[in-house]
C-alpha cells in the first residue's frame, strides 16, 4: 500500500519561496505501509471485539439489569414466586452474588467471518534455494463457522518462458555485452483480470538502465489472478527482474580484453622484466582525472589554499594538515563544484571518498552512483579508468556492507542450557533467550567441542541480506573491468570471490588473463600462484610467487614470507635476531627438514606458506592483521559461525576442528577482523600448542612400513612391499600416489618412481632396479585429498651373496 | 575447506521462481461492529501515516497503530458524535498514543532516526541511487522534526503525516484556519533552520 499525499487546501498558505521547497520536500515522502497491516490489525481487532470480557460489553450489562428488573417483576407478582424471591433475598445477605455471565455469542450465518482479504498476500518470485512457504498468523476465530469457501489463491505466472523470453528483449544489448547484469524487485499490482495494473521499483540493481528495462518489460507479464472466495481480487506481487549476461560467467570476466597473442613467456620469471609500476589496488589517481576535479572547482586560490587536486581526489589532506577541518573545508568546495557542473563526476567521486573516510557509507555511495550517472551522460569527456573507480568504489562499499551483514546469527540460550560445561557457567548471561556473545566466547574458549554441537542445533539465522547486495556488488566489478580491463582492484575483488568458492581452475584462468592484460600485474601473478597450489601445482605454483615478488617492492616480499607466526617461542627469538641475507638463509633453514615430500623440486610447506600469505595480503589487506596471523598460522577454518545482530557488533567464531578455536569478538562494519586483547593473549598462547597446520596434518610426516626383497639380476633388484597406514583416510576411488626415490651420496635424484593406487587397506608391491651409485632409497605414499605424507627413508645396504630380506 | 560466508551466498543460483512469503491461510474471520469497520476502513491510513510520521520505525508505527484503534474500540461506543468527528477522534487518540510511545522511548535512549530504519519512507524517485540520496535526506528532515517542541511536531505530523487540510487540523486543533497556517509557517521556519544549523536543535532540544 503507497500513499502519495495531496495537499488540496494548504495552497491556500502562502510560504516564502524557500519554506516552499521544504514544504514540497515534506509533501513528497512516500510512505510505503506493509500491505498486510491493514487487514492483520482489522483481524486483530474484530478477534479483542468478539473475546472481550462483559465488562467491555455494555449491551450485555443492559441485558442482565433487564432480566433482573424481569425477575423482580414476576417474583412480585406471582404469590408463588413471591417465597422463592424472599428465600433469593436471603441468600443474597449471606452469599456472594456469581457474576451475571454473558449470552453465548452465535454469529448469523451472512455474518460469518470472512476470509482474509488475499490482497494482504505477497508473492515474491525468488531463486528456488530460499524459498519457502511462511503462512501468515492470523487469530483463529473462538466459534466453528458454517459455512466454507474455496481457500484463496495467489497469482501465478501464466507463462514463465514467455516472461523469461520479454525480460531478454528488454536487457539493454549494451550492458549484456559488457557482461553488466543484476537483479531488480518490483512490487506489481495484479488486477482481477491478471494484468499488471501497477508497477512500482521495490529494491534496484544499482544499475539505472537496468531498474528502468525492469520497469518496461514487467507490465508485459501475464498472471492467472488471485481468488478470494471463488473470485478474482487484486493483489500486490514482488517480483525480481533478473539480469543474467548469456555468455559470460562471473569468472570469465576478470582480465578481459587481454591479448591472445601475447608473450609466451608470460609466466616464466626468468624471461622477461618483472612489473615495474605501483602495486595498490587503489587505482593511482589519473591525470584525466586530476583535470576534470581542477576543471569542476576552477579556482587556483582555492587548490593553492587546501592542497594539490590530487589529495582531494583521494580524500587525504597533505602532510601535515589536520584532516578534520580540510576535509569539511574541502566537502565545501566540492559541493559547490558538484552544483556547477552536472555533467562532471569528479567532483562526486572525491566527496564520495571524504564521506567514506568519515564513516558516512550511506552517503558515499550514493555519491558514487550519482557520480556514475554523470559518468554515463558525458561518458566522451569520462576516461574508462575513472568510470572504473566509481563501479569498483561502489562494489566495495556494497561488500563491506553485505559483509557485515551475511551469515548473522543468534544462538537460542536453551541450548547451551541443555550442554554442561561447568568452567563456564558464570560467565555472561542472557539476552531475549539468546545466549550474549561473552557467554558463547567463554564457551569456545573453554568447551569447544560442546559449543560446537550447541551451534548445530541452536543456531538460529538472524538475517539474510540475500543475493540481491551481490548481485549489485559483482556487476559494479564487472563493469569497473569492462570498461578498464587492467583495473587492479575490481580483479582482484573477482578472483577473491572466486578463491573464497574454492574455484581454483576459474581463479588460474582469470589470474592469467589478468596478469596478461596488466604484463604480469603481481597480485594477479600471487592469486594465479595461490589456485596452482591449490591445485596441487606446487612447482608452478612456486614459479608464478617468484615472478610476483620480482614485482613487489622489498617491503611486501619480507611480509609475505615472514615467518613469525609460523615459528615456537624459541625459534621466533631467533629469527628475530636476523636480518637481510642471514634472514634469508635462516628461512631456507628452516624449510629445509620441513618438506614433507623430498624427493620434489620444491618444498611444499614454504609454498603453501606463500599461497596462505598472498591470500592473507590480498583477503585482509595487511599479511600483519590479526586475521592474516590466523589464517598463515592454521589455514582456512574448518567452519565459521558469525553471531550478532544487525548493526551491532559479530563475533567471528573460526573452528578447526580438533583445535585450535579463534574468536574474533567486537567486529565492527568494516572488513577489518582484528582481536580483542584477549582473543590475542589466546592466540599468542596458541603458539605453545598449536604452532601452525599445513594441510589437515601435523608437522611431521606418518611414518612408513616398507619390506624389501632384494634380487640379483642386471643391477640389483628391489621388491618393495608398502603397507597403506592406518591414518589414511581408506576409500577405494580415492588414489594415492606412491613413490620411490633413488639418491646417490651426496642426495640428488638419481631416478624416481611414481605410481598412483587406490586408497584401501593392505599391502602395495613395486619394484626398483638399484645400481651400484644408489646410497638412499626413499619411499613416499601421498595423498592429494588431504596432504598427508608418509615416508619411509634408509641407506641401501651394498650387494651381498646371500640376498637376504632387506 | 570451510565455507566462507562470502561463498554460501555466491552459490545461490540465480533461477526463477515463486516463493509465496505471505498466505491468506484462513477461510473466515471474525467481525468488527460495522459502524467501527467504516471509520477503520477510512482512517487507518491516515491514522498510520500520522503515527509513522512521528515515531522511529515502521515496526513502532504499527504497534502504535493497533494501540490506537485498540483503545479506540474499547471507548467507541462511549464516542460522542457532537464534540469530533470520528477522523479527529481517532487522531486526537493517536497523539497521546504517540505522547506516551515517545515519553517511552526517551526513558530508554535516543529517538535519532537512523538510515536503515527508514527504508519505508521515500520519495517517489526512478533510481535506486536517488532513493538513498532521498532517504538520507528524508533521515535527516526527521531527525530535525524530532527536536522541534511538541506543538511543531504536531502541526507537521498532521500536514505532512496524515495529509490533512488546514481545516481539519483546524478542527484537531480547536483553533481558527488562520491560527493553523501562522503555526504550520513557524514550524516550517524553525524545521528548516535545524536542518541547516543541528546545533540549533541542541539549543532547542534544551530549551523544550
Amino acid at each position: 500500500m503507497k500513499h502519495r499525499l495531496d495537499h488540496p487546501g494548504l495552497d491556500a498558505l502562502v510560504l516564502p519561496d524557500d519554506l516552499k521547497s521544504l514544504d514540497a520536500e515534506l509533501s513528497s515522502i512516500r510512505y510505503e505501509e506493509r500491505p498486510s497491516f491493514g487487514p492483520e490489525l482489522e483481524g486483530e481487532l474484530a478477534k479483542a471485539w468478539l473475546t472481550r470480557t462483559p465488562a467491555q460489553r455494555p449491551w450485555a450489562r443492559r441485558l442482565a439489569v433487564a432480566a433482573v428488573i424481569a425477575l423482580l417483576l414476576v417474583g412480585t407478582t406471582v404469590p408463588s414466586a413471591r417465597a422463592s424471591l424472599v428465600r433469593f433475598i436471603g441468600t443474597l445477605q449471606t452469599e456472594e452474588v456469581a457474576p451475571v455471565e454473558g449470552p453465548e455469542v452465535t454469529v448469523p450465518a451472512e455474518a460469518a467471518p470472512q476470509p482474509v482479504d488475499s490482497s494482504d498476500a505477497i508473492v515474491e518470485l525468488r531463486p528456488p534455494v530460499i524459498a519457502e512457504v511462511v503462512p501468515v498468523e492470523v487469530p483463529t476465530p473462538p466459534i466453528e463457522v458454517p459455512v466454507e469457501w474455496p481457500a484463496p489463491t495467489l497469482p501465478v505466472l501464466v507463462d514463465r518462458e514467455e516472461a523469461e523470453a520479454s525480460i531478454r528483449e528488454a536487457y539493454p544489448l549494451d550492458l549484456q555485452r559488457a557482461g553488466v547484469g543484476g537483479s531488480v524487485r518490483v512490487l506489481l499490482w495484479i488486477d482481477p483480470r491478471g494484468s499488471v495494473d501497477n508497477v512500482n521499483l521495490d529494491e534496484g540493481s544499482g544499475v539505472p538502465a537496468l531498474d528502468r528495462a525492469a520497469l518496461l518489460v514487467a507490465p508485459s507479464f501475464r498472471f492467472r489472478p488471485a481468488s478470494r472466495r471463488g473470485q478474482s481480487v487484486g493483489t500486490w506481487v514482488e517480483f525480481d527482474v533478473i539480469f543474467q549476461p548469456m555468455a559470460q560467467q562471473f569468472g570469465q570476466i576478470a582480465g578481459v580484453g587481454d591479448g591472445a597473442a601475447s608473450d609466451p613467456n608470460i609466466f616464466d620469471p626468468s624471461v622477461g622484466a618483472a612489473w615495474r609500476g605501483t602495486v595498490d589496488a587503489a587505482a593511482p589517481v589519473g591525470r584525466e582525472t586530476s583535470e576534470l576535479l581542477a576543471t569542476a572547482i576552477d579556482d587556483d586560490e582555492v587548490i593553492a589554499r587546501l592542497g594539490p587536486v590530487e589529495s582531494m581526489l583521494v580524500g587525504e589532506p597533505p602532510p601535515g594538515v589536520g584532516p578534520t577541518q580540510w576535509r569539511s573545508d574541502v566537502s565545501a568546495v566540492l559541493e559547490d563544484a558538484m552544483e556547477r557542473n552536472p555533467d562532471n563526476p569528479a567532483p562526486l567521486l572525491a566527496l564520495a571518498r571524504i564521506r567514506r573516510r568519515q564513516g558516512l557509507k550511506g552517503e558515499a555511495r550514493a555519491l558514487f552512483e550519482r557520480g556514475l550517472q554523470r559518468a554515463v551522460r558525458s561518458d566522451s569527456r569520462v576516461s574508462p579508468s575513472l568510470f572504473a573507480d566509481l563501479h569498483y568504489e561502489r562494489g566495495l562499499l556494497i561488500k563491506e556492507g553485505w559483509q557485515a551483514s551475511n551469515g548473522l546469527g543468534r544462538v537460542r540460550a536453551d541450548a547451551l542450557d541443555l550442554a554442561a560445561c561447568p568452567q563456564a557457567a558464570s560467565s555472561g548471561g542472557s539476552e531475549d533467550g539468546y545466549a550474549s556473545a561473552d557467554r558463547l566466547i567463554a564457551w569456545n574458549y573453554l568447551c569447544p567441542a560442546e559449543l560446537d554441537e550447541i551451534f548445530s542445533t541452536g543456531f538460529e539465522p538472524s538475517y539474510n541480506s540475500g543475493p540481491a547486495n551481490l548481485d549489485v556488488m559483482t556487476a559494479s566489478f564487472r563493469t569497473a573491468i569492462a570498461a578498464h580491463p587492467v583495473h587492479v582492484g575490481a580483479n582482484v575483488e573477482v578472483l577473491l570471490a572466486l578463491s573464497e568458492q574454492g574455484r581454483w581452475e576459474e581463479v588460474l584462468e582469470a589470474s592469467e588473463r589478468f596478469a596478461r592484460a596488466s604484463n604480469r600485474h603481481p597480485y594477479g601473478l600471487l592469486l594465479g600462484g595461490l589456485a596452482l597450489q591449490r591445485l596441487s601445482r606446487p612447482e608452478e605454483a612456486r614459479d608464478r610467487f617468484t615472478l610476483a615478488m620480482l614485482g613487489l617492492p622489498a617491503h611486501e616480499v619480507n611480509a609475505l614470507k615472514d615467518l613469525r607466526f609460523v615459528l615456537d617461542r624459541s625459534q621466533l627469538a631467533e629469527y628475530r635476531r636476523t636480518t637481510g641475507v642471514q634472514r634469508r638463509n635462516w628461512e631456507d633453514r628452516f624449510w629445509a627438514p620441513l618438506d614433507p615430500i623430498l624427493s620434489t623440486a620444491v618444498n611444499e610447506r614454504a609454498i603453501e606458506h606463500l599461497a596462505r600469505a598472498a591470500h592473507a595480503r590480498l583477503r585482509y589487506g595487511d599479511v600483519q592483521s590479526d586475521a592474516s596471523e590466523v589464517l598463515i598460522r592454521y589455514g582456512e577454518p574448518n567452519r565459521l559461525r558469525v553471531v550478532g545482530e544487525l548493526g551491532g557488533p559479530r563475533t567471528e567464531f573460526w573452528n578447526y576442528g580438533t583445535g585450535p578455536h579463534v574468536t574474533f569478538t567486537g567486529l565492527g562494519p568494516t572488513p577489518a577482523t582484528e582481536l580483542t586483547q584477549e582473543g590475542r593473549a589466546y592466540v599468542n598462547d596458541l603458539r605453545d600448542v598449536f604452532v601452525h597446520r599445513y594441510g589437515t596434518d601435523a608437522r611431521d610426516p606418518v611414518p612408513l612400513a616398507v619390506e624389501f626383497e632384494a634380487h640379483e639380476g642386471t643391477g640389483l633388484q628391489v621388491q618393495m612391499r608398502v603397507d597403506v597406514p592406518d591414518e589414511f583416510e581408506v576409500e577405494e576411488q580415492r588414489l594415492l600416489e606412491l613413490g620411490v626415490f633413488l639418491l646417490d651420496a651426496s642426495g640428488a635424484l638419481v631416478s624416481s618412481t611414481v605410481i598412483e593406487t587406490p586408497a584401501v587397506e593392505g599391502p602395495v608391491s613395486l619394484e626398483a632396479s638399484v645400481s651400484a651409485e644408489i646410497a638412499t632409497v626413499v619411499v613416499e605414499l601421498f595423498d592429494p585429498a588431504s596432504g598427508r605424507v608418509a615416508v619411509f627413508r634408509d641407506a641401501v645396504p651394498p650387494p651381498s651373496d646371500g640376498l637376504e630380506p632387506y | 575447506m570451510s565455507a566462507h560466508p562470502y561463498t554460501r551466498a555466491m552459490q545461490i543460483q540465480d533461477n526463477v521462481t515463486e516463493k509465496v512469503t505471505r498466505q491468506a491461510p484462513t477461510r473466515s474471520r471474525p467481525r468488527l461492529p460495522s459502524e467501527f469497520e467504516t471509520w477503520f476502513v477510512e482512517h487507518q491510513s491516515s491514522v498510520y501515516r500520522y503515527v509513522r510520521f512521528r515515531v522511529a520505525t515502521r515496526e513502532a508505527a504499527e504497534d502504535v497503530t493497533s494501540d490506537v484503534f485498540m483503545k479506540a474500540l474499547r471507548s467507541f461506543e462511549r464516542y460522542d458524535a457532537s464534540r469530533a468527528s470520528p477522523k479527529t477522534w481517532l487522531l486526537r487518540i493517536a497523539r497521546n498514543a504517540v505522547t506516551d510511545h515517545l515519553r517511552a522511548l526517551k526513558r530508554r535512549g535516543s529517538l535519532h532516526v537512523s538510515l536503515d530504519r527508514i527504508p519505508d519512507l521515500v520519495a517517489n524517485v526512478p533510481s535506486a541511487e536517488e532513493r538513498v540520496i532521498k532517504q538520507e535526506r528524508i533521515q535527516r528532515l526527521l531527525n530535525g522534526t524530532q527536536t522541534l517542541r511538541k506543538g511543531d511536531q504536531e502541526i507537521l505530523s498532521l500536514r505532512y503525516g496524515s495529509g490533512l487540510q488546514n481545516s481539519e487540523i483546524a478542527e484537531h486543533l480547536g483553533v481558527s484556519d488562520n491560527a493553523v497556517a501562522v503555526r504550520l509557517h513557524r514550524a516550517l521556519k524553525r524545521l528548516q533552520d535545524v536542518v541547516r544549523d543541528p546545533d540549533l536543535a541542541r539549543t532547542q532540544d534544551h530549551e523544550a
